[in-house]
């Protein structure tokens, strides 16, 4: 049942976002959105697959089945894969500029907790 | 086949976000982190997706690792000379 895949994925971004309203280590804060963006990785590929497909490459027929089959288009969604992939390389990036500010932020104020960098009070 | 090495991998990816949020020590969930990344790499190629696998598991293994163990080793580096930062003198009255 690929519903697992679905039920996995919401429940990695609920555990990113609880990290990130029950810490207050900045750190770890970071960490819950490296979580939820695993989990929008998981989401997007787990749409993507569909029954016994295999991947969108398609230099020969895969084991048993013919070039009809590849007609009706059993391979896995590869406009689903690409939006994937850029989400990823995005995501590398995200993380390292907030883990710069991260680190400019505790050079500063010497501290990581989030509630006793004072600018950052409402 | 396909379900059991779907399962596993999910399995193990759910273990390693559960460790990111209970585990105390940074370094530890830096590490989870990049188990859960790593699986997630592996379940890309079980759901027909290698190229994907190819990029998650250059970063997740890899680069995501490297650059919080980074972030956690110079947060814990005091700044000698705080000129360096390149930041106005801590004067208390600049703060607002």
């Amino acid at each position: 049942m690929i519903l697992v895949n679905y039920l996995v994925g919401v429940v990695v971004f609920a555990l990113g976002v609880a990290v990130i309203l029950t810490r207050r280590n900045l750190v770890k804060i970071v960490m819950g959105l490296s979580l939820i963006e695993s989990s929008g990785y998981l989401l997007l590929l787990s749409a993507a697959y569909r029954r016994g497909s295999t991947a969108p490459v398609l230099l020969k027929p895969p084991g048993g089945q013919s070039e009809q089959d590849l007609a009706r288009g059993n391979v896995a969604d590869p406009v689903l894969q690409n939006v994937c992939l850029t989400a990823i390389v995005i995501g590398v990036a995200v993380t390292a500029v907030l883990l710069v500010t991260v680190v400019r932020i505790a050079q500063h104020y010497r501290t990581l907790d989030a509630d006793r960098v004072r600018d950052l009070r409402g | 086949m396909f379900w059991v090495l779907d399962y596993l991998c999910l399995a193990v990816v759910l273990t390693g976000a559960v460790l990111v949020v209970r585990l105390r020590n940074l370094a530890g969930a830096a590490m989870a982190l990049s188990l859960v990344g790593t699986v997630l790499g592996l379940l890309f190629v079980v759901l027909g997706a290698p190229d994907d696998a190819h990029a998650q598991i250059v970063v997740g293994a890899i680069a995501l690792p490297t650059l919080y163990l980074i972030a956690i080793g110079k947060v814990r580096t005091d700044v000698e000379d705080r000129t360096e930062l390149g930041e106005p003198a801590d004067d208390p009255d600049d703060r607002p």
